[in-house]
Order: C-alpha cells, then sequence, then structure tokens
C-alpha cells in the first residue's frame, strides 16, 4: 500500500505555501515510513494527476481562497467532494477530476483514495515567504492532522 | 451602458474576468480581460544575490518555469559580463527544446483541442481532454501521456530538478551529460518528432478535412492585422532560444529587428486606469488605443507571430509545414517573403508545427559532438555589467525577457520582466472585443458567447500566473450583465 503526500503550491507566493512548507515539514517525520512518499508541486490538472502515478492512496495538501471561513481553517474532502481548493485544478490544462478520468481511460495506475486538506488562506497574491498568522499557526495542526491519518503520533511544533 | 461581466465562478480563486461594456444601443462599446495580477515580484527580489533569479524566477509560474529559468539565465550571463561556452548553450537550448515539446503538446490536446477536435459548440463535459481523448482514441491520449513524461524526464536529466531546473549558472550550465544521457536524449526527440507528425495527420483530419472547423479557421471572427514579433536566427528563421528579435508589419516587411537588450528603446507600456494589466506597443507607432492595422502600434507575440516575422523554420520536416499552411492561406508573397497570416485561430496550427521544430531542433542538439563536452561554464571574473543583465528567450506564448540590475556586489537592485503573454495583452483584448461583437446585437446575448470568448484569448494560450489567467473550456463561468447603474438585469451561468 502506498501513499503519497502531496504539498501543492508556490513557496514563494505567501499563503499559497501551505501545502509545500507541511511538506517540508512532514518528509522527516515520514522518513521511517517505506510505503509513504512526500512531494511537494506547483500546480494540479495533468501535473498532479501524473504526480499519483503509482499511489495508492493520496493526502493532497493544498491553501483555499472561499472568503467564507476563518484564515487558517483547516477542511477535509475527500475528492469527489471537494468544493474547489486553490491549486487543485491546473487553469494551463484541466482539473484534477477530468486529469484522473484521462489517467484511468489510459490505464494508468492512480489511486481511488485521495483526501484532500484546504487551509484556508488570505494572502496569495503578492511574493513572499511569509505566510501570515492565521495560517502560520495552522501548520502545526494541518501536520498532525495528516500524521494522524497516516496512524502516526502527533508532534511539537512552532508556529 | 450596460455592463456584462463574465468571471469563472469564484471557487477557483483569483482569476481573469471578462467585462463587457454595451452602449445605449446594447451593441459592444468595449471589451477586455481583466486580471488581478500577482504583485511585488520587484521587491521580493531586490536585495537578493543575481545568482539566484534564475531560481526564483522559475517560481514565479508553474506552468514556463523553464522560460523563466533560461531567460533569468541569460539575463545573468549579461550581467555578469560572460559567455557561456557552446557546449551549455547547446545543453539550455536541448531543455528548452523538450520544454517546448510538453508545453505545445498540452496546449493543443488540452486547450485548443477541444475547440477544434471537439468543436466550439459541443457540451462543456466534453469541451476537455477527456472529450479529445474520446474523440481522437485512446491510443493519442497515451502518446500524450508519454510524450509529457518522456519529456519531463529529460528537463529533469539536464535541468537537476523535475519541475524547476536548477541548472542554470551565469555562463554555464552546471551539468554536463555523457554518452548515455545523449543517447536518451536522441530517443527522445526521434519519438517526439514522430509525436509531431502524428498531431499534424490529427489536425488535418480532424481540422482541415472538416469543412466546418476548417471554415471557422479561416473565418474572420479572431482576425487582427497587427504587427508580429519574435525571435529569429541568422537567416531570419524561428529560434527560441537565441537570436534577434524582428517585427514585420501587417503585410510581412520588417519594421525593427534589434539585441533583446534593447527592448526598452523599441517596446512601451500603456497604462490604463481599469486593469494592473500594462499594454506593450511598438514605440516608433506609438499607442494608438485597441486597434489593428499599420497605424496601431498594438503587436502580437505568439507562434503565429513567430511564423509571420520568419523567413523559413530551420529544420527540414517544419518548413515542409510551414510551406503547407501559408499556401493554405493563399500563399500570398510580399518583397519575396510570405505574407503573414492574421487568422489568429491559426495559431494552434502554427503551435503544431513549432512543436515539430522543436522535436527536429533537439534531435540536431543531440546529434551535436560538443553537447556531451565537460567544457559547460565560462566562471565570471566578478565583474558587474553597469548597464544591468538583460536576456531573453521565446516563452510557448511569446518573447520573454529579464532584466535585471545589480550593485557593484550582485546584489538586485532592480528587475523588470516582460512576459509572453503581456504582449499580447492589447491583442487578446481585440480578440474578446470581437467574440463578443459578434454574439451581442441589441442587448441580445447570444448562444455561443461564452465559448466563442474563451476561444478567443485561449488561442493566445495565456499563462496563468505569469501575467494573466487563463480559463479552460470546463472551467464555470458566469456572465452578469448589470444596465448603467450597475443593477444586474440578467446572468448566465454555465457550471
Amino acid at each position: 500500500m502506498k501513499t503519497f503526500i502531496i504539498g501543492l503550491g508556490n513557496p514563494i507566493l505567501g499563503d499559497d505555501g501551505i501545502g509545500p512548507r507541511a511538506a517540508a515539514a512532514l518528509a522527516p517525520l515520514l522518513a521511517h515510513r517505506a510505503d509513504i512518499e512526500v512531494k511537494e508541486l506547483g500546480m494540479g490538472g495533468m501535473r498532479l494527476m501524473e504526480a499519483l502515478d503509482g499511489a495508492d492512496r493520496a493526502i493532497v495538501l493544498d491553501a483555499m481562497v472561499t472568503g467564507s471561513n476563518p484564515p487558517g481553517t483547516i477542511g477535509l474532502w475527500p475528492l469527489a467532494d471537494l468544493p474547489g481548493t486553490k491549486n487543485i485544478t491546473c487553469l494551463h490544462d484541466t482539473r484534477l477530476i477530468t486529469a484522473l478520468e484521462v489517467g484511468r481511460a489510459l490505464g494508468m495506475d492512480l489511486p481511488t483514495n485521495i483526501d484532500v486538506f484546504g487551509v484556508e488562506a488570505t494572502a496569495v497574491d503578492t511574493f513572499t515567504e511569509s505566510l501570515t498568522l492565521p495560517v502560520a499557526q495552522a501548520l502545526p495542526t494541518l501536520v498532525n492532522r495528516v500524521l494522524e491519518a497516516l496512524s502516526e503520533p502527533p508532534v511539537s511544533l512552532c508556529a | 451602458m450596460k455592463r456584462i461581466s463574465i468571471d469563472p465562478i469564484t471557487r477557483l480563486e483569483g482569476h481573469g474576468r471578462i467585462e463587457i461594456f454595451l452602449n445605449d444601443e446594447g451593441d459592444v462599446a468595449n471589451a477586455y480581460l481583466q486580471v488581478p495580477e500577482l504583485r511585488g515580484f520587484e521587491q521580493f527580489c531586490v536585495g537578493r544575490p543575481a545568482e539566484d533569479m534564475p531560481v526564483i524566477t522559475n517560481r514565479i509560474c508553474g506552468v514556463c518555469p523553464e522560460a523563466h529559468h533560461l531567460a533569468a539565465t541569460k539575463a545573468l550571463d549579461d550581467l555578469f559580463m560572460t559567455e557561456p561556452p557552446r557546449p551549455a548553450k547547446l545543453l539550455r537550448e536541448t531543455l528548452y527544446s523538450a520544454f517546448f515539446c510538453t508545453d505545445h503538446t498540452t496546449h493543443f490536446y488540452a486547450l485548443g483541442g477541444p475547440d477544434f477536435i471537439v468543436g466550439p459548440d459541443a457540451a462543456p463535459s466534453e469541451r476537455n481532454l477527456l472529450g479529445v481523448v474520446r474523440k481522437v482514441g485512446l491510443d493519442a491520449g497515451q502518446k500524450v501521456i508519454a510524450t509529457r513524461k518522456r519529456n519531463h524526464g529529460i528537463i529533469k536529466m539536464l535541468g537537476g530538478r523535475g519541475v524547476h531546473p536548477a541548472a542554470g549558472l551565469p555562463g554555464g550550465w552546471s551539468k554536463a551529460i555523457g554518452e548515455e544521457e545523449r543517447l536518451i536524449i536522441e530517443q527522445t526527440a526521434r519519438e517526439n518528432i514522430e509525436f509531431a507528425r502524428f498531431s499534424l495527420d490529427v489536425f488535418d483530419q480532424i481540422v482541415l478535412q472538416n469543412p466546418v472547423f476548417s471554415e471557422l479557421l479561416k473565418s474572420d471572427i479572431y482576425l487582427h492585422r497587427t504587427y508580429a514579433m519574435g525571435t529569429v536566427d541568422a537567416q531570419n528563421r524561428v529560434n527560441f532560444y537565441d537570436g534577434q528579435i524582428r517585427v514585420v508589419d501587417p503585410e510581412g516587411v520588417e519594421v525593427l529587428k534589434y539585441a533583446p537588450r534593447d527592448y526598452q528603446k523599441h517596446i512601451a507600456e500603456r497604462v490604463e486606469s481599469w486593469t494592473y494589466m500594462k499594454f506593450p506597443y511598438l514605440r516608433k507607432i506609438g499607442w494608438k488605443g485597441f486597434g489593428d492595422g499599420e497605424e496601431s502600434g498594438v503587436y502580437c507575440s505568439s507562434p503565429l507571430s513567430r511564423l509571420n516575422v520568419s523567413d523559413s523554420m530551420a529544420t527540414p520536416l517544419a518548413q515542409e509545414e510551414f510551406t503547407k499552411f501559408y499556401a493554405a492561406f493563399g500563399g500570398r508573397m510580399v518583397n519575396g517573403r510570405q505574407a503573414p497570416i492574421h487568422h489568429r485561430l491559426a495559431t494552434h496550427w502554427a503551435r503544431l508545427i513549432e512543436l515539430l521544430y522543436a522535436a527536429e531542433r533537439m534531435l540536431e542538439l543531440a546529434r551535436d559532438p560538443e553537447i556531451t563536452s565537460p567544457n559547460t561554464r565560462t566562471i565570471p571574473t566578478g565583474e558587474i555589467n553597469p548597464n544591468g543583465g538583460i536576456g531573453s528567450v521565446e516563452a510557448p506564448r511569446g518573447t520573454l525577457t529579464h532584466h535585471f540590475e545589480a550593485d557593484k556586489n550582485g546584489i538586485i537592485t532592480r528587475v523588470n520582466l516582460l512576459v509572453g503573454t503581456t504582449n499580447n495583452n492589447a491583442s487578446m483584448a481585440m480578440s474578446v472585443r470581437r467574440a463578443a461583437e459578434n454574439f451581442i446585437k441589441k442587448g441580445k446575448v447570444e448562444q455561443g458567447l461564452l465559448n466563442r470568448v474563451e476561444m478567443a484569448f485561449r488561442l493566445y494560450d495565456p499563462c496563468l500566473s505569469c501575467a494573466t489567467h487563463n480559463l479552460p473550456g470546463e472551467t464555470p463561468m458566469l456572465v452578469t450583465i448589470r444596465n448603467a447603474s450597475g443593477t444586474i438585469v440578467e446572468q448566465i451561468r454555465r457550471d
């Protein structure tokens, strides 16, 4: 059973970097798990679908900007119920669900179990390596929720 | 005056908006693509070591990191006043050819394909890559995925990383290759050539031999007689990696040819109050508004314009297709060279010809005896160019220029980027307006407006993060029609 953890987003675009940052924090914590690969990716769509090739299960971490949740709110959805996160669709090619349909039609080895964590973000259009405070504070919680989903013990991380 | 705005529904945050203004008679008065641009990039870069720029700028955008990486690396060559050895240039151009193969493939099958292969009036649920695969066949889908995969492999092998290459250095390239890697590149290039020819056959059978699509391709719905821009080599042939910038007028007569370093002498940028976007235009002609013709400084920088500024293609199979392409539009000659094609939907066809060129060029590069040379770097002396460093490549969507200034310690003090998509801002606005004019009459919005508006700007392959945002065929959209006081009088929604 192979699980891929994918941190989606741009690490120099403010809160958009929450996915890659969580992935970077998770990688050393999961280094002992031969059944888990942690990856970072700038965009969804085709590229994400291709990155999932070979996984039985996937957990995707991304920013979301719904405007209807307090910043830092963490949501978890199975892909089929996903209301939409910031990078899950690549506007240069296609949405992830379509990309997965294409991949499956072509016989690729793609997971059926895909969960997406979205973190409500605010500042995603100005270049900076900093997260806003509520999103930075959500980072340890996000990391621990992923660890929990993988039956790993929680860790203590500074926000 | 009525105002119509077409928004992707907001679950995709921060994307472009089409604004259409109607006059008192209910006809289109103006239309444009309004984009919330990413901000603060220059500020982000100022104070950082210049040599970091190739790995910072390639984070601007997830779509074309390779283009930014190479433009920035070339700007550093200039900034540090170093000439890379030839093997380094070969490696850079090989990576770039692989990138063009993936990018043009993706655009044709995932974005252009839905318009032509599936059709502009097909159900939205079919106007996507899956619909293309269903129509062309699973075998074609497998070829698309395989093309992406093998070229991503080359990019990773040469660039050191899969998504954001890191091998570009001022004066060269950090990674030489051996014979084993060269053979992989050569094999990949051969497969790319086969795939490009296959794609041109698909285009021929499904588009050119279909009277409806063929007529659409040659229709005047998106016909704009503007100036064209592109990079050419010493023989005035298309080159993606290096050369001079050539500009031809709507009749195909050369009006400018300059080194990328001189871009500011020739290009000015118009600022409009209603958008953060800038509208570049030819300084020599001047800004005369969103119009075409010789009097307007609006130009286009795209696969179509690159072919229009070139006298020929540098590789044999692409040259055959180039000849066919111009013949299909009448083959008119002006001053001994083919007259430009101004039917903007032909950009999709031009993109496939470029795909074939990129594949053939990759094979030439793989066979160059110097490509396996370990001599991939000229070490800079530490001297900084007081005039700054300027580097330019042809991004898949247009000419991309990076301009850096640094202090004597090589710390960035100023950054200016003129990205591929930005060149086409005025052209895209004109095409969106043309679509709107065709589908809105006397205040009545006809069926097909959304698709035609999408087709208008999609043909330019605008880049998501660099300068603007794209709306693939399946993106939900909302058209809101407002009267002069801003009250919504009608909404058209596509989920």
